[in-house]
Formats: C-alpha cells, sequence, structure tokens
C-alpha cells in the first residue's frame, strides 16, 4: 500500500546514540538492506524494506544516532534536517523511537521534541531483557497514557517483541497521522519571545506546526534546503527580534527535562540497587593509566599483525586462485589483441578489486567488534589529547595501523569518526603509512642503493622507512590541522557505553555491508583504470609495436632462446607503447631526480599499484620470464638477496655518458618517492567513495606527488 | 602539585574571563542558580570543577557556563541538580573519565571546567 500521492511509505528509526537503534534495525531488515549516502555529506543512511504480515510494505531508514534536535556535528544535523523538511526524500509516515530502558530519562528528550514536531511515534523500550536483569520495571500503560503513543518493550539482541512491534507500526501507518499534536500533548510551551518568532515563520513559510517553525528559525543558516528567499526572511526574522538561539536552546532543554522527569519517575521502579557493574571493573583496567595505552597497543598489534599476515594467507590465496582462472582462460584463447585485453587487461582488473576483500572483511570484522563491544570509545577517551594534537581523533589510530598493512581497508574505517574534520584529516594521511606493497619495492631499492653495506644496515633503512612514512602521515596532518576550516566545533563530549558481548548479527551484516560498498563504489572505478593502464601499456601509435617486434627480433641471434626473444620482444613493446612514450617524454622532468626514462616508465604503471614497480622493471630490462621465477622463489629467500637478476641488472644501467643510474642518492631519492608519492588507484578509488567528490582524491593526489617530487629531489641533490 | 598548578589555572582562566568585558557578555550561566551563583561569587570562589575533585569523588552540578557546550551538555543528561562523580582523569591527562546517573561520559579539560559544581 501506498499513500495517495503514491510514494512508498517511509517508516525511520530514531534514537540516542547507543540506544541500540542499528541492532533493532538489523532484526527488523535483515539482509534486505543498503547504505546510501545523504546528500552532500559522507554520512552512511541505511534504508530496508519492511513487510508487514498484512502484506503492507513500507521503507525503513535508520537515522543516524543523536541526543537532541540541536545538532552539534555533520551527523546530527542529518536528523534535524530530514525532520524539519516535509519534501526530504527521508521524510518519514511515521517514526519507531529506540529508546535504552536502563537509562529512559536520559533518552526522553528525543523523543519529546518528536512528539511536539507531531510525526506519529512509536516508542520501542529496548533492552528490556537487560532491564529485567537490572531488577528495573516500566509501567508501559501509564508511559504511553502519559505521552499519548504506543509504547513496546522490545529486545534487539534476543529478538523479542520485534513482532509485535511490527503489528503496533502497521496500525500507525494504517491510521494515517492520528497524532496532530493537541495543545494538551505539546511537552514544550513556547516561550513569549519564542512564540512570535514561530508565529512569524508560520505566517511567512507557511508552517503549521508550532514546534517546526521554531525549529527553522533555530537552524536557519545551515539548513540546506532552504531556499535564499526563505532564508533570507528566518534571518530578517530572528534578527529583528534578537533571538538568542543557543540560551533557548538550553532552556528548552531544562524545561522538557522538568516536564517528563516526574512522568519518568512514577513509571520506572528500581527494584534493586546496582551500583557496581562489570563495566566499571573492566575499565579499572582498560582505562588505567599504565594498563590502558599497553593494552590498546597490544590489541592494535594484533589488528596490524591479522592484517598483514591474513592478507599473506587469505589475499595470497585469492590472487592465485584467480591468476590460475585466469592463466586457464588465457591458455585456451587464441593469441591475440582480444586475448591480451582478457588477460592482461580485464580480468587482472577484476583480480585487482577482489584481492583487496580479505582485507576490508577482515580489518571491519576487527573494528565491528571492538566497537560493538564498546572499546572504539575508551579508545578515543585514551587518546584524544595526543591525536588532537594533529587534528585527528582516537579512532584515527585504528586506521594509520590499518595503513601499515593496506590503506584501502583503512580509509574505509575512517566512517566511525564523526567530525568531519577529524574524518578528513585521518583519511588524507593515512597512505603516508608504509603499506604492504611498498615492501617489494623497498626490497629491491634498498640493495641496489647500498650494495656493498651490511644487512644490518638495509634492516635499519627499511625500519627507518616505516618512519619516515609515519611521521610523513603526522606532519601532513598537522598542517591539515591548520589549514582546514569547519563549522563544527570540535567537542569530546563523549558517552562510554556499558561493555556487551558482541550482536554478531550486526558485526557480520557490517562486514557484508561494507565488502559490497568496496565492490560496487571502488570496484568500478579500480577496474576502469585497470583498463586506461592496460591500453596505454599495449598499444602504440600506428605500426610501432609491429616495428619494435621486428626490431626484437633482427636484434636476436638465432641462438638466442625463445624465452629470452619473448622477454626482448616485450622490452621492446613497452618502450614503443604509449606508456613508454610518456614514460619518455616526462625524462626531462625526472631528470633533476637522478631518473630516466625505464624509471620514468615504471612511475607511471605503479599509479595502478606501488608493487607494479618491480613487474615493469623485470620487463624492461628484458626479464619477464626471470621475473615470475624471482617473484616465486622470493618467500624463500632472506629479504635483501630478492629480486637478484633485476638488482644487477638495475645496478649495471649507464646513462649515455657513462655514469652509473643507480648511485646511492638515486637510490635513496627513489625510495623517498615511493614513501610520500600517492601511486595507488585503489586508495585514490576508495577516497573517492569515501569522500562522495573527486575533489579530494585529486587533491591528495597531486600533493602527495607535490612532496614526494620535492623529497626526491632535495634527498638527490643533498646525498 | 600538578594538580595545584592545573588548578590556578583553571582559576586564572574563570576569573581572567570575568574580567574580560567581551567575555563576560557572552558567559551565561544556567537560569535557575543564577542567583546562588551570583552571591557566591560576590563572596570570594565558593564553586569547584571536575578538575578539582579526586577520584572516586562527586558533587553536584550547579551550573554549566558556556552556551554552546551547555546545549550539548544538557541534551546528554548533565543538568543542573545532577551529582557528577570523577571515575579517573585520562591516562595523558587533558580529559575526564566522569559518571552521571549511571552514564559515562568523557570530557575534555576545556569542557570540564564549564561545569561548575558544589562544594
Amino acid at each position: 500500500m501506498s499513500d495517495s500521492s503514491g510514494k512508498p511509505l517511509k517508516v525511520a528509526l530514531l534514537g540516542n546514540p547507543n540506544s541500540g537503534k542499528s541492532t533493532v534495525f538489523n532484526q527488523l531488515t535483515g539482509l534486505r538492506q543498503k547504505t546510501g549516502n545523504f546528500p552532500g555529506v559522507t554520512v552512511d543512511i541505511k534504508e530496508g524494506r519492511l513487510r508487514f504480515p498484512s502484506g503492507l510494505e513500507a521503507v525503513l531508514v535508520d537515522l543516524p544516532g543523536t541526543y537532541s534536535l540541536y545538532p552539534t556535528s555533520s551527523d546530527e544535523k542529518i536528523v534535524a534536517a530530514v525532520l524539519t523538511n516535509p519534501q526530504d526524500i527521508y521524510y518519514p509516515d511515521a517514526l519507531v523511537y529506540i529508546a535504552d530502558v536502563t537509562h529512559l530519562e536520559k533518552h526522553m528528550l528525543l523523543l519529546t521534541q518528536l512528539l511536539d514536531l507531531g510525526i506519529p511515534v512509536l516508542l520501542a523500550l529496548n533492552m528490556s531483557d537487560t532491564a529485567a536483569e537490572m531488577g528495573i520495571k516500566i509501567n508501559t500503560d501509564r508511559l504511553a497514557s502519559q505521552f499519548h503513543l504506543p509504547v513496546v518493550s522490545i529486545s534487539g539482541r534476543t529478538g523479542e517483541n520485534i513482532q509485535k512491534l511490527l503489528h503496533e507500526l502497521e496500525k500507525i501507518l494504517k491510521n494515517g497521522k492520528p497524532f496532530a499534536p493537541q495543545p494538551h500533548t505539546v511537552f514544550y510551551s513556547l516561550q513569549e519571545q519564542e512564540k512570535q518568532i514561530a508565529d512569524a515563520v508560520r505566517a511567512r513559510l507557511g508552517i503549521e506546526n508550532e514546534y517546526h517553525a521554531l525549529l527553522l528559525a533555530h537552524h536557519h543558516d545551515w539548513l540546506p534546503f532552504l531556499q535564499t528567499r526563505e532564508r533570507d526572511t528566518l534571518t530578517d526574522i530572528t534578527r529583528s527580534r534578537e533571538f538568542p538561539s543557543l540560551r533557548a536552546q538550553v532552556d528548552e532543554t531544562l524545561d522538557r527535562f522538568d516536564r517528563f522527569t516526574p512522568i519518568i519517575r512514577q513509571t520506572v521502579q528500581h527494584t534493586a540497587a546496582s551500583p557496581d557493574t562489570p563495566t566499571d571493573h573492566i575499565d579499572a583496567v582498560l582505562t588505567h593509566r599504565i594498563a590502558g595505552p599497553l593494552i590498546f597497543f597490544t590489541v592494535m598489534l594484533l589488528v596490524f599483525m591479522a592484517i598483514f599476515f591474513g592478507y599473506d594467507m587469505t589475499g595470497g590465496w585469492v590472487e592465485n586462485a584467480t591468476g590460475a582462472v585466469i592463466d586457464a582462460i588465457g591458455a585456451s584463447m587464441k593469441e591475440g589483441w582480444l586475448s591480451s585485453l582478457l588477460v592482461k587487461g580485464v580480468l587482472p582488473g577484476l583480480q585487482g578489486v577482489l584481492v583487496f576483500v580479505p582485507q576490508i572483511a577482515l580489518l571491519f570484522l576487527l573494528i565491528t567488534i571492538l566497537e560493538e563491544v564498546g572499546y572504539m570509545a575508551r579508545a578515543v577517551f585514551i587518546f584524544d589529547k595526543t591525536m588532537r594534537r594533529f587534528g585527528m581523533n582516537g579512532r584515527s589510530i585504528v586506521s594509520l595501523i590499518g595503513g601499515g598493512a593496506c590503506a584501502v581497508p583503512a580509509i574505509m574505517g575512517t566512517r566511525t569518526i564523526s567530525n568531519w574534520k577529524e574524518r578528513m584529516i585521518t583519511v588524507m594521511v593515512t597512505p603516508f603509512i608504509s603499506c604492504s606493497a611498498r615492501i617489494p619495492v623497498y626490497l629491491v631499492l634498498i640493495p641496489v642503493a647500498m650494495p656493498s653495506s651490511s644487512w644490518w644496515t638495509k634492516a635499519l633503512v627499511f625500519g627507518g622507512m616505516y618512519f619516515f612514512g609515519l611521521s610523513a602521515a603526522l606532519g601532513a596532518a598537522f598542517v591539515f590541522k591548520k589549514v582546514l576550516r569547519t563549522r563544527d566545533p570540535s567537542f569530546l563530549a563523549l558517552e562510554l557505553p556499558e561493555y556487551r558481548m558482541p550482536h554478531w548479527k550486526n558485526v557480520w551484516l557490517t562486514v557484508w555491508e561494507k565488502v559490497k560498498a568496496f565492490i560496487a563504489g571502488a570496484g568500478k572505478i579500480i577496474f576502469m583504470i585497470s583498463i586506461v593502464l592496460w591500453v596505454l601499456g599495449n598499444t602504440g601509435p600506428a605500426g610501432a609495436l609491429e616495428n619494435a617486434e621486428n626490431k626484437a627480433r633482427t636484434e636476436a641471434s638465432a641462438l638466442t632462446p625463445q624465452d629470452e626473444l619473448n622477454d626482448l620482444i616485450a622490452a621492446k613493446k613497452l618502450e614503443a607503447s604509449y606508456a613508454g612514450i610518456l614514460g619518455k617524454s616526462i625524462e626531462p622532468v625526472i631528470r633533476p631526480l637522478g631518473y630516466d626514462w625505464k624509471i620514468g616508465i615504471a612511475l607511471l604503471s605503479s599509479i595502478a599499484a606501488r608493487e607494479v614497480f618491480n613487474g615493469t622493471m623485470y620487463t624492461i630490462y628484458s626479464l619477464e620470464s626471470v621475473g615470475a621465477k624471482e617473484e616465486e622463489a622470493a618467500s624463500s629467500q632472506r629479504p635483501f638477496e630478492r629480486y637478484g637478476r633485476l638488482r644487477m641488472q638495475m645496478s649495471a644501467d649507464r646513462f649515455e655518458n657513462g655514469d652509473p643510474i643507480y648511485t646511492f642518492a638515486t637510490g635513496i631519492s627513489l625510495l623517498v618517492f615511493y614513501a610520500l608519492s600517492m601511486q595507488c588507484m585503489s586508495t585514490l578509488a576508495v577516497v573517492r567513495r569515501e569522500t562522495g567528490s573527486w575533489k579530494w582524491p585529486l587533491f591528495q593526489f597531486f600533493f602527495m606527488s607535490a612532496l614526494a617530487y620535492l623529497g626526491a629531489w632535495l634527498a638527490f641533490v643533498l646525498l | 602539585m600538578m594538580k595545584m598548578i592545573r588548578r590556578q589555572k583553571a582559576l586564572h582562566n574563570y576569573y581572567a574571563g570575568f574580567l574580560n568585558n567581551r567575555y563576560f557578555c557572552r558567559v551565561w550561566i544556567l537560569s535557575k542558580y543564577q542567583s546562588l551563583i551570583e552571591t557566591t561569587h560576590s563572596m570570594q570562589r565558593r564553586y569547584r570543577t571536575i578538575s578539582d575533585l579526586r577520584k572516586n569523588e562527586s558533587a553536584l552540578t550547579i551550573a554549566v557556563t558556556d552556551p554552546a557546550l551547555a546545549g550539548k551538555l544538557t541534551a546528554m543528561g548533565v543538568l543542573p541538580g545532577t551529582r557528577i562523580e570523577l571515575v579517573r582523569p585520562a591516562p595523558f591527562g587533558n580529559a575526564y573519565y566522569i559518571k552521571v546517573d549511571g552514564v559515562r561520559l568523557a570530557l575534555r579539560e576545556e569542557e570540564a571546567a564549564c561545569i561548575l559544581l558544589e562544594i
């Protein structure tokens, strides 16, 4: 059934943070949900389908948690923006308000505001199972009659009474709007000045509800849907009356508390006093002066190892399995440009998307468990001071550490940071952290830069690269903190929820949703860029590739084995392709860094992913077939002894004037370049998805490249 | 020692705020306890802040001095007349773990300094 205009019925789920709202949402919708983006801001809005026993259908929207309709963060602003705009696509026909029974008094403020707005509300008292354990008794009938709304006791965790909730909700939807606020049901009676303002707004903007009008007056300077004319009118009304918005908000809040607190005290009965909960005992250790940070870093080390080694195991497995499929397809097809496009362009593109899936799943499994248990709020509390220096938040640490394995899941993990500026800074600086894709590049470059040094000097430089990346991240964060402007005030004021077991359904659904979002959002972009890069590397000006192949054949003698001939052809072809031409054309630009055109080609192809550097180098030095063998042997070799033939060829290479290309300075310069530059299309694709526009990933690409160029140049000149 | 310095700092900030006329216009004290505060003000300092509390000590809230923060804190349940308990300061300082009516909150030092407590 739909309403008269033919639009589907909309129900919104609302409540304070930590009210267990998402658990109820998952109970109600299960897998029938998808995540959308509120226009303009990157805050997830989840939508799901509700099917009532009678066959009635509705869309359920999960709005961000907030304490009141006077928001202080961009998440909370969405709630006020949706509920004050009846034209909004998320504007609900009815609301389900989720309140935590164990702290009912604290959860009633927003409910009374919603009631005054005149949207039909159903009150769901969540955590009824915990309340029973704690000896809390609620007189729901009394609550229902005092607040003039239907009340259902439910438990999101056990699923208790969810059917009853659906039943009550259906009644509301079928009755239309039974709760047009009557004078006696309005919770807050406006002060004299507020009334004048509300009346003026109602008259001039044609708004019916008094509280709705008042909210528009409070929020007129930021509500996104207001037209210029409406905004001017509202500014006019509030200015001419010198409306003290902030003060009025607090007065209203206090008045509401005065009104509903006695009612709650009458309806809630605490049969047993429970002063000490397990949470107090756990927090005595987890937020302890010394033990707290130590435990946090131990947990983070575990998270890091899980992703790092988890990638070796799972990512490696995915890579091998998909690689085998690609080889099989390649073998079964006739050689030609079509098979080349498929085997070297399209399928590796798909593979490049799939290899990230295990890492994303693993990181979100761990983050969601930590978040569900209630530990993340403690991390924010402990590291607030430290991270605020760099404009970030305790949750950012998880992303920075996750970035040590791979920036892609780490950046997706920044969604839980609710402050816009803190989230953007974390997204911007996470790619500086040395990820696992840089390791093979470092392992080639370090021995090339310092061939005669002892292994521990090389190991020290290797460790130094991690330190360098971390310093770059924190330094950049510090600069962003000074430069970025935000309207949101920075608050900590954070609720530390009770510890509880994770609700596994929430965990699985989050992991599933993140993997889906990655494949659908970033996967498309990664796939398209890999095809573009394939075209660049495998096509050239008319006839150029054929010429290159012929030249290679004439250069080779009859005695040259087939393998070496193929390698030579591959090298010549790459040189003649558009990528080769581009690499050569940027040589003047990278010459000041000590690089030649071969490095230029490698740098360009590394935009796909940093580790492609090695593969490209193998091809350029006519070692394609050797490369495959050396990559395979690498895992059984000691770190700085890997990729032997490649390193030999590189070290032996000279400029035309006979100077060696790979000196100590060039090597270090390249290391610096790889540490700082943004050569990872997957990260760019994810940043695009997480920030909602191309502005940020492009900015990130250019500023990191510029920094890398500058750093590499300095390194080359100084050394 | 550290605590004394912090106290001095908070105290200094507070009085500096009142002396600075522009700031004084912005300072606004939750209505209900206004008279109480006005009288206490004339008689030296008769309030504390969270930084004056010892671990596990609690005190009644009388007011929140910053209007922007007052909106946020009242919505979270820090109202005049509620009892605030200091559970412990943050490991690296600059923040407090408090308990209000069974709800646990983390507050920054500046945020905590805006909450005036009864002696």
